[in-house]
């Protein structure tokens, strides 16, 4: 009996679940029309199932923390061994402070004028003070400060050789001026400006002007040369006047 | 209207059904309006009934299908759902009370080969035919698979109640299924 129950309840779920009955006509329609007439909800889809588990994010986050300490490890080890390196050159002790505003240690030296403090001095290795010893060799780059004291003209140009100037301005030394050693080491120097000496007359400025001028017109009378040569000299956005001064620097 | 369900897939479908896309519900309704009907007939009493179990479940369907996780068949979340709102239809009208007799018996001269020559229309209007109770019980243990204790949960009764249904149900239906093969039978000769 138990048999024919059993067979009796798999054929019924077996002939209900594989038959089919078609929808009555129109279904769709009435489906339809009660979706419309009821507001829509807003379907936010529902969360996705592949998500990142959540040891996989915790184990991500600290291999880059255990990242980023390793670079930062490197990156002291690195500056105190590029400290000992320059203390060991210096022969003086190594710096222990350390900042990251000024980059390479090797550019850090030592104030002599404080000698036997530890704190370093701010990167500017053309203009800082330096050791005694070292006078010589900073001295090499310095140069270019002194040349640049030399005025040169297109008059002093041409009577290098003779040494006279045969300007009109006021004599100016051919020769390089050689400034004392210790204005060398000084930092931020500059030659003062001679303030006494008058500019250069307006007559003088117009002369060169007109002279500029009848270079241009002559210029305009050849139909071969291109516009574009004429709009280089010729002058615009200057007030009538105007000129670029000259620097007389004091001997 | 047919050709509008070969062109989706069953992502495509829910996809375009979470953006409220009618062409994707059109193509849900179509893939699976036959066997969703074939489950309103069993748990409807009628016709018209049926009719509108359809409807409220499609319409279910389309509002809760962001709650569908892809865990499990598609096509059982529907068929839970349509399950879901036979019960709904029917549970203030069904007055289940347990029998004096749990254990009732199969009817006697039933046969196995009776039932698999009866036709599908026959047989839901055979189901159709049991108390809203017997029916239910009988559709949920029998076709949907589910335990008394289950089917107990649902329908707010004891599991006592549940099996003394079910086994009522399924006397009745052997009976008629024994009552119509005879009848059958006798007309033939006829």
């Amino acid at each position: 009996m138990d048999q024919n129950m059993k067979s009796f309840d798999r054929i019924i779920e077996q002939r209900m679940n594989e038959e089919t009955v078609p929808p009555p006509f129109g279904a769709w329609n009435r489906i339809a029309a009660q979706l419309d007439a009821m507001p829509m909800a807003a379907a936010e889809p529902a969360p996705v199932n592949n998500y990142i588990p959540k040891r996989v994010v915790a184990s991500f986050i600290a291999g880059m923390m255990v990242m980023g300490a390793t670079i930062a490890a490197g990156f002291m080890l690195r500056s105190s061994i590029s400290d000992k390196t320059a203390a060991a050159n210096n022969g003086a002790p190594a710096v222990s402070s350390f900042t990251m505003a000024q980059g390479n240690t090797s550019d850090v030296l030592r104030n002599p004028n404080t000698l036997g403090e530890t704190s370093p001095v701010s990167k500017l290795p053309l203009y800082a003070p330096v050791t005694v010893s070292k006078r010589i060799a900073m001295a090499k780059p310095a140069a270019p400060v002194a040349e640049t004291s030399k005025v040169v003209t297109p008059e002093t140009k041409n009577n290098a050789e003779t040494g006279v100037n045969s300007s009109s301005d006021v004599p100016t030394p051919v020769e390089a001026v050689t400034l004392p050693a210790s204005k060398l080491t000084e930092p931020y120097y500059f030659p003062p400006v001679d303030i006494v000496t008058p500019e250069k007359s307006k007559e003088d400025v117009a002369i060169t002007r007109i002279a500029k001028n009848d270079e241009l017109a002559k210029a305009s009378t050849d139909d071969d040369r291109p516009k574009a040569d004429q709009k280089k000299f010729k002058p615009h956005h200057r007030r009538p006047g105007w000129a670029w001064g000259s620097i007389n620097r004091m001997q | 209207m047919m050709n509008a369900s070969q062109n989706f897939s069953e992502a495509d479908i829910i996809a375009g059904c979470l953006k409220g896309d009618r062409k994707a519900q059109l193509a849900l309704y179509n893939t699976y309006s036959a066997k969703m009907f074939a489950v309103c007939m069993r748990y409807a009493a009628d016709y018209s009934a049926a009719q509108d179990m359809l409807q409220d479940g499609f319409v279910k369907v389309y509002r809760n299908i962001e709650k569908f996780r892809s865990e499990g068949s598609f096509e059982g979340w529907i068929r839970r759902i349509f399950v879901n709102t036979a019960i709904e239809h029917y549970r203030k009208q069904v007055n289940l009370y347990a029998l004096h007799d749990n254990t009732v018996a199969g009817y006697e001269s039933y046969e196995a080969s009776a039932l698999e020559t009866l036709k599908h229309e026959d047989l839901v209007k055979m189901i159709q035919t049991l108390s809203d109770g017997y029916r239910t019980v009988f559709n949920l243990y029998i076709v949907e698979g589910y335990s008394h204790k289950e089917i107990g949960d649902m329908l707010g009764i004891s599991e006592g109640t549940s099996k003394s249904q079910l086994a009522r149900a399924r006397y009745l239906l052997q009976k008629m299924v024994m009552e119509g093969t005879d009848k059958a039978q006798q007309s033939i000769r006829n």
